[in-house]
């Protein structure tokens, strides 16, 4: 039976169950999932060790946050065997750490929710528009025997005027209107304390000797510091949009990453996450390999 | 403190002309640390040389920058001149002036500028420089020659008889290549098997060759001195241990009409077959395609009939590993098809063959005993047309390239048709001739002065099949030849029984996928690249990998086999140290930093980065990081630009001597600085 209605007590049930099962059996730890927040709709992303717990586990609409990211930190990484309520875009994060090594699949119980759009502010993200994994893949369990209908999909991307806007610059004005949207960084790295996939030990905009990217916030530094990190993400970022969600200077992450996404989409014939035996397809080369750019 | 040396060379006027080098001698003595600075005639010649081997001794000089020429030119001698000083010789760097400056400029002024801020900024790399020593790495001295042509046969006895051990890999049944098939060759007219033979049993008795046939080379690992060579013997369903080669199999075989390989189509094999009578080794194979057995799953007579019982349906291929220290390739070429041609009928007109084909007609072992007739119906031609440059030189069909050998083997075919149907008539269609080489125009002009061949110089636009009365009443059929002689400037139309085509030339099928494996480079046409087309003509680009003969481009016998004997001298070189000495220059993990994505494992094209584990102090492993095996690495930096947390570092090139190069430079510069005017930074 496919559906756009979710019955979400039904599902925040099944997770509570499921949780507890998994933490008395002891499959698992922990439990990544969410729970009540300050803000009492909000669910903010929560912990749970004990059985006895599992009623904090909350799920609804809000439940936006990709929780894959606190899988590879110092506190949650030594605590695994993991179980982590997923939707459909966090489980794209779940391979891709798993791809590249950062986790073991078996350390890691994913449990997937059927997703049909979070709210954030109340609106629709862009991300939730023509999702195609509104039902989990590569998942541990799905919870629940709802099917979201999918079918629905819009001609166009939200972001689909923007990148046309894009694509009509010249590389001057496209230049300039990344400069001025990186101008305003300030450089609190909110964007890659939230990636997922911004997982190394160091950083290279912590790097010293030498220093390659200036860390005062400052035309050069900040250009340098978000190019670098968009071009570390191609091919890897699973546009979960959690960046730009975090970022408060409001800098159009989501565009850049949508962009470069779609550039490797139509290059490589690649989509991040999708397969466990994938590899990121700036590491591979294969003689098909699109070489026009070579002129 | 740093104490560094310049000497700025003015390379006679090479450099002086558009650089002022005194001026840059100058300005390198303002820069702190910078201890002395001159210039001079000529640096690399010996009171050149002494000057700055007496600066090291007399000044204590911490590192040396030499401003001149490319460092590929120099740079060994004056590291040499630093050690025999007393300095690490990787102290020492070179400035290129001349190449990157000098030779490319012609405003003096601008060129002086730009030599002070190459040599500047090598002189901030230098003092960021430390002591290195090469790294050693043994040699195993057992060599690989891929393909049993003459080249591969020639290449592997000349290093096998100085006293090397050599695995031989071929992929047919038999060893030999084209040579084996060839009639007579020019320009001597010998019998092409009476002088192969020998050499293709040489081979196979020599105890440092060990033979490889019907296999292939399925991976290649390492480097230079040290690969890790996989073969796959493919299934032959003979034991050659026990097969006596006695041929009975074959005689029995109910299989008659499968088109032999060997002969180019003119006849006919069985399909447990040995290629040819001289093969090497002299043991059948079962052709598993054709096979009643393998395809009906009944027959099994050759099973009956083998006294020995060598006979194996059940044989499965078959992996083996060699470790050699060098590679040769010799996998020869093959001729394009015949169907390339809709103008000559596209392969459709039975009487139209190509030269190999002809070789066959003409050979004494090959299906009419030497006897020159036509497939159609077995008649002898009494006009016969070669057509040389059928694809070669033509950009139309890819080839641009000549063929080499074509002019050559046309000239003999029209003299072995002279000399078997002395009525008969030859003509030759050319575009130039092309017969550089000892013996070689005397060889065209006796086929066309004493064998009476007919030489036309211009194309032949087509080819078409008419039957015509013969004047005798009676009907026979006809190709006609219609093409141009440009030098009498007219059209002109030749009644044959029979075409030859002179098809072209080009390497063998699965070239370019050898090529990757074994990590060398090859052209658009898949001819594998030499590293230097005039002074590095047999050597590949990769280290350790050598070429010999048509792998490479077009050759003859002759060629082919100069080649392999060079071949065969650079693997001996090679192969007279026990150590192979190389640069220090290899990355290196720092394994805090590095979070273990592998990423860096994926893009080595050297293979070179394995994981290792870091565990803790209860032994358990905590973690997984990438290890770099520096004999492997060829320090190409792909680990070093993939890895996002810049964990990976090359000796010799570090993060910290490229920045110090880069940060030399007058910041003001930097086009993205002037752009967004934003001063306060990395001033
Ligand atoms: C019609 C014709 C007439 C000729 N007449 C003369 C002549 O009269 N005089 C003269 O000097 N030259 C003549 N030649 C040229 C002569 O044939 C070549 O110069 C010579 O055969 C080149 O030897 P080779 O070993 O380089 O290549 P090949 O003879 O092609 O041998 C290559 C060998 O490598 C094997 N091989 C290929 N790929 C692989 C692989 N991936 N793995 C393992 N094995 C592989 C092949 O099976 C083959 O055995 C003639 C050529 C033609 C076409
Ligand atoms: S979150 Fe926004 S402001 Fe903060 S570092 Fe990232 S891009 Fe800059
Ligand atoms: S959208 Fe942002 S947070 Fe999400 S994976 Fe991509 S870069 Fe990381």
């Amino acid at each position: 039976m496919t559906t756009t209605n979710i019955n979400y007590s039904d599902l925040q049930q099944e997770i509570r169950d499921l949780s507890k099962d998994l933490l008395e059996s002891k499959k698992v730890n922990i439990v990544i999932g969410y729970g009540a927040g300050p803000l009492n709709e909000k669910p903010i992303p929560t912990f749970i060790t004990n059985a006895a717990d599992v009623d904090r586990l909350l799920y609804n609409e809000h439940c936006y946050h990709n929780l894959s990211v606190y899988l590879t930190k110092a506190e949650i990484r030594p605590k695994a065997p993991w179980a982590i309520v997923v939707k459909g875009c966090d489980a794209r994060s779940i391979v891709g750490l798993v791809v590249e090594n950062q986790i073991k699949r078996e350390d890691v119980f994913t449990i997937g929710m059927p997703c049909n759009g979070v709210k954030i502010e109340g609106n629709l993200p862009s991300k939730c528009v023509n999702c195609t994994v509104k039902n989990p893949a590569n998942v541990s369990k799905v919870v629940s025997s709802i099917k979201i209908d999918s079918s629905a999909i819009i001609e166009q991307h939200p972001l689909h005027q923007d990148m046309e806007m894009l694509n009509k610059m010249s590389a001057e004005e496209r230049f300039q209107f990344w400069k001025n949207e990186f101008d305003r960084c300030i450089r609190c790295y909110a964007c890659r304390q939230i990636c997922p996939h911004c997982f190394c030990n160091t950083c290279i905009a912590e790097k010293s000797t030498p220093q390659w990217i200036s860390t005062t916030p400052g035309s050069r530094g900040n250009f340098a510091w978000n190019a670098i990190r968009a071009f570390h993400l191609v091919g890897r970022c699973v546009e979960c949009m959690e960046c730009s969600r975090s970022c408060p200077m409001g800098i159009r992450l989501d565009l850049l990453n949508h962009y470069l996404a779609e550039e490797v989409k139509n290059s490589y014939n690649f989509i991040s996450g999708m397969d466990f035996e994938q590899k990121p397809p700036l590491t591979t080369y294969n003689l098909k390999d699109n070489q026009d750019f070579i002129k | 403190m740093a104490r560094i040396g310049v000497f700025v060379c003015w390379c006679g006027e090479n450099i002086a002309r558009t650089v002022d080098v005194i001026r840059v001698a100058e300005a390198m003595k303002s820069i702190p640390g910078v201890i002395v600075s001159l210039d001079y005639k000529y640096m690399c010649s010996d009171p050149g040389q002494k000057i700055i081997k007496d600066a090291i001794v007399n000044e204590r000089l911490s590192g040396v920058v030499v401003a001149l020429c490319s460092p590929l030119m120099h740079e060994k001698t004056f590291r040499t001149a630093a050690k025999e000083a007393g300095l690490n010789p990787f102290l020492l760097e070179v400035a290129n002036i001349r190449e990157h400056c000098s030779w490319v400029h012609e405003d003096k002024e601008e060129g002086t500028k730009k030599a002070i801020e190459i040599t500047r900024s090598v002189v901030e790399r230098v003092k960021q420089n430390y002591e290195l020593q090469n790294i050693t790495v043994p040699i195993t001295n057992r060599a690989l020659v891929i393909g049993g042509g003459i080249a591969g046969i020639q290449a592997a006895l000349d290093i096998a008889n100085g006293g090397h051990q050599v695995i031989m890999v071929e992929r047919t049944p038999s060893i030999g290549g084209h040579m084996a098939g060839l009639s007579e060759t020019f320009p001597t007219l010998d019998c092409s098997q009476c002088i192969l033979t020998p050499r293709m049993v040489e081979v196979a008795r020599h105890p440092n060759i060990k033979l490889y046939t019907y296999s292939e080379v399925e991976s290649v690992h390492g480097f230079v001195g040290n690969f890790k060579i996989k073969i796959r013997k493919k299934a032959r369903s003979v034991d050659i241990n026990i097969c006596t080669g006695c041929g009975i199999c074959q005689e029995k075989c109910p299989q008659k009409k499968i088109p032999s390989e060997f002969e180019c189509g003119t006849g006919f094999r069985k399909a447990i077959y040995i290629p040819f009578p001289q093969a090497v080794p002299n043991k059948p194979v079962i052709d598993r395609e054709h096979c009643t057995y393998f395809t009906k799953g009944k027959c099994k007579l050759c099973e009956k009939v083998c006294g020995p019982k060598a006979i194996r349906y059940d044989q499965v291929d078959e992996y083996v590993e060699e470790d050699v220290g060098a590679i040769v390739v010799a996998t020869g070429y093959e001729v394009i098809n015949s169907d390339k041609f809709p103008e000559y009928g596209a392969g459709r007109f039975k009487d139209i063959i190509n030269g190999l084909q002809f070789e066959r007609l003409a050979s004494a072992s090959g299906p009419t005993e030497g006897k020159i007739v036509r497939p159609s119906d077995g008649k002898e031609p009494e006009t016969i047309v070669f057509i040389a440059c059928a694809g070669s030189r033509d950009p139309a069909k890819g080839i641009p390239y000549c063929s080499k050998i074509c002019c050559m083997y046309t000239a003999k075919h029209a003299m072995l048709y002279h000399h078997k149907i002395h009525h008969g008539k030859a003509y030759v269609f050319y575009m130039d001739i092309r017969s550089a080489g000892k013996g070689y125009d005397e060889f065209v002009r006796r086929a066309i002065e004493q064998d009476g061949a007919i030489y036309v110089r211009g194309r032949v636009s087509r080819i078409y099949e008419k039957t015509i009365n013969d004047g005798n009443g009676n009907e026979v059929k006809k190709l006609i030849v219609k093409g141009v002689d440009t030098l009498m400037n007219e059209t002109m139309e030749i009644e044959a029984d029979m075409v030859v085509l002179a098809t072209a030339v080009k390497p063998s099928p699965g070239a370019a996928q050898l090529a990757q494996k074994v990590g060398t480079p090859y052209n658009e046409y898949e001819f594998f690249s030499e590293a230097h087309p005039k002074l590095r003509p047999v050597e590949s680009n990769t280290a350790g990998v050598f070429l010999a003969g048509c792998t490479q481009s077009p050759k003859d016998i002759p060629e082919s086999v100069a080649d392999a004997s060079a071949a065969a001298s650079k693997v001996q070189i090679l192969f007279s140290k026990k150590e192979l000495e190389r640069d220090p220059y290899v990355s290196i993990v720092n394994a805090d930093k590095c979070f273990g994505c592998f990423s860096c494992e994926a893009v080595c094209p050297y293979r070179a980065i394995s994981r290792e584990e870091i565990k803790n102090r209860k032994g358990e492993v905590v973690r997984m990081v990438a290890q770099i095996n520096k004999g492997l690495c060829q320090g190409c930096g792909g680990c070093i630009s993939i890895c996002r947390a810049k964990a990976c570092d090359l000796i010799g090139y570090t993060d910290e001597q490229i920045w110090a190069q880069i940060h030399s430079y007058p910041a003001d510069e930097a086009e993205i600085e002037t752009e967004t005017g934003d001063e306060e930074e990395d001033k």
